[in-house]
């Protein structure tokens, strides 16, 4: 009996241990919500503020006075209603046929022997390591120019001019040319290679055809990263302004506009004759475009994030 | 009785099958892809004369590689800082976002207010927004809450270092590490991501299995979890590292820009810095993924 009392047994070690774990958990998770949150609360409210609460040092993060005044600078400064419809089109028509593609290509890679297969995958790598700042200009030209094995150009001589179009947009999306497409090519492959051969082999035996086993099985399968891969090329097509600066070149577009933001903003105050923009009223600005450019993101964000962190189910084999 | 074999064997059908199911990328390589990485490497090795109409190429050979390497002012030295940068965030990305999604894997209060928070960076720090904070150098409002370079995190981190007695290399990797704090959080969103994804495949049964067998919490995490996850702990190692070197503050690919579109623009020895600055990332890269793939273990 004494012994019981003395020696603490293992549940009693295991229970100290557990309370360690969920204060340590409790902590780590305050801390990082703290820095995630809090520079972007920060930036957010200040859009929010008057002229004078901006440099008055006795205004915390909260602002004092409420004002719009300065997102509806912003707001026509960067044509809003115009660029957000542009950019919902490209990011839409990136997203979908991005995903649809890298599916296809990563099943293709996941499940099939046929030679230059591992050539073709080091091709994948390839372009998703070589920055596309390096191919930029001639993809460019290519666009510019567009031909395929010089039809067009017997035609009118010289190809034709698909920028400031979804052209690029779209073209780059079907054949898995996009941002960060060798991405998602990986991440499918890596996929389909955990999913059991035996439900191929069953929808197999029960008759289907290739195409068939991939339309009825394996892409609903792989529905749960398929969503995950199209928010994240639509949060990232969305935010872009490299590629719509060089592809839609007349500048309607959201994320180009707000890199442009500053310098739109220094022209058009200099015609208005306003006082010059200092640092802090340019940052307070910029996070103002930056704000516009978040919110819609942030709102579908809030509506699927369950079923993009939360919603990746067990392998399709029971029992 | 001769049965002619015209049809093809179920290996060849396989193989078709497959060639057409990666039909898009190699459309994408032939039409896209390597037109334009051909010709910039041909930009890289001529010199560029523009005339009416178009231009011309003159041959130099490798003069631009070798000038990159060996007489521009800053290009080495970029080069090195990009890799270091590398080098020192890409292994705390990833074992902070790996703690991070066994983390949210598991259950507790808040954990749903936990996995949005995370993901927001994802949203609120990529493309044009990134260059957004980092060209913030004003007000200082996100770089001052949060950067190393605070007087006062130095002084607590210093302080807390020396009550855990750690010295020499061992401190300055955590003082470092404590110092690029924000900047791991805020870059792990995706790996978070994939990392979940892959505990996520791990069925319930396997983990229930292994208690039956005897296995602690401990041994569970590293025969169960570890292997399965492993093709997942691939993919983060190469996208962290592509990622890193890609991003839009890596101090050499804004160097490859700047010498691509202002000032004296020189777009073939751009394109040299640029391949050389590749063929570096991919050697690194080669290197990384022969490592880890030995420990890689896939279902099939």
């Amino acid at each position: 009996m004494s012994s019981l009392v003395l020696n603490p047994n293992k549940k009693d070690i295991e229970r100290i241990g557990t309370f360690f774990y969920k204060l340590f958990r409790l902590i780590i998770v305050i801390g990082i919500a703290y820095y995630i949150i809090y520079p972007i609360l920060e930036k957010s409210l200040s859009v929010f503020m008057t002229t004078e609460n901006l440099y008055d040092k006795s205004v915390g993060i909260i602002p004092r006075d409420w004002t719009l005044i300065n997102l509806k600078t912003v707001i026509s400064t960067i044509n809003f209603l115009d660029s957000s419809l542009n950019t919902v089109l490209i990011s839409v028509i990136a997203a979908i046929t991005q995903a649809i593609s890298c599916t296809l290509v990563g099943y293709g890679f996941a499940r099939y022997k046929f030679p230059f297969k591992n050539i073709l995958f080091g091709a994948v790598i390839l372009v998703l390591v070589i920055p596309v700042e390096v191919i930029i200009t001639p993809l460019f030209l290519n666009y510019r120019y567009f031909d395929i094995f010089g039809i067009f150009k017997l035609i009118n001589g010289e190809g034709i001019n698909l920028l400031d179009s979804i052209w690029p947009f779209l073209i780059n999306g079907i054949t898995c040319m996009g941002l960060k497409n060798g991405l998602y090519i990986y991440l499918m492959r890596q996929f389909y290679r955990g999913v059991p051969k035996e439900l191929e082999e069953a929808a197999k035996i029960d008759g289907a055809g290739y195409a068939r086993t991939f339309y009825e099985v394996m892409f609903p399968m792989g529905r749960p990263i398929l969503f995950v891969v199209i928010v994240l090329s639509f949060v990232w097509q969305w935010t872009d302004s490299f590629y719509a600066s060089w592809f839609y070149s007349s500048g309607k577009v959201l994320a180009v506009q707000v890199a442009n933001l500053s310098e739109n903003l220094a022209v058009a105050k200099a015609l208005t004759g306003m006082d010059n923009l200092d640092a802090r009223m340019a940052s307070m600005l910029n996070g103002a475009g930056a704000l516009l450019l978040m919110l819609p993101l942030v709102i579908i964000y809030s509506f699927t994030h369950k079923n993009l962190v939360g919603g990746i189910e067990r392998s399709g084999i029971v029992g | 009785m001769k049965i002619k074999e015209k049809n093809l064997t179920l290996a060849q059908r396989d193989a078709t099958a497959g060639l057409v199911f990666i039909l898009p990328f190699v459309l994408g390589l032939l039409l896209v892809f390597l037109p334009s990485l051909i010709k910039s490497i041909s930009f890289s090795l001529n010199n560029i004369v523009y005339e009416t109409g178009g231009y011309s190429l003159e041959w130099r050979g490798l003069s631009y590689y070798k000038n990159a390497l060996l007489e521009h002012t800053t290009y080495n030295k970029t080069l090195v800082e990009s890799i270091i940068s590398m080098v020192v965030n890409v292994p705390l990305v990833l074992i902070f976002s790996f703690f991070m999604s066994t983390l949210l894997n598991s259950d507790f209060k808040g954990k749903t207010f936990m996995q949005i928070v995370v993901f927001l960076p994802v949203i609120t720090a990529s493309g044009v927004l990134a260059s957004l904070n980092a060209a913030d150098v004003s007000g200082g409002i996100i770089t001052s809450a949060t950067s190393g370079d605070n007087v006062e995190m130095q002084m607590g981190s210093t302080l807390v270092l020396d009550l855990l007695g750690l010295s020499g290399a061992l401190a300055q990797y955590f003082t470092t590490a404590i110092s690029k704090l924000y900047e791991v959080i805020t870059s792990s969103g995706i790996q978070i991501l994939i990392f979940l994804a892959g505990l996520r495949t791990i069925p319930e049964s396997v983990y229930e299995a292994a208690t039956m067998e005897g296995a602690t919490g401990w041994e569970s995490f590293w025969k169960v979890t570890f292997p399965m996850v492993s093709p997942y702990i691939l993919i983060n190692v190469v996208y962290s590292i592509v990622n890193s070197l890609s991003s839009n503050s890596s101090p050499v690919l804004g160097l490859i820009l700047e010498t691509a579109r202002t000032g004296n623009v020189d777009l073939s020895l751009s394109a040299a810095m640029a391949f050389i600055f590749c063929g570096l990332e991919l050697v690194i890269l080669a290197i990384m993924v022969l490592i880890v793939s030995r420990i890689v273990f896939y279902y099939d």
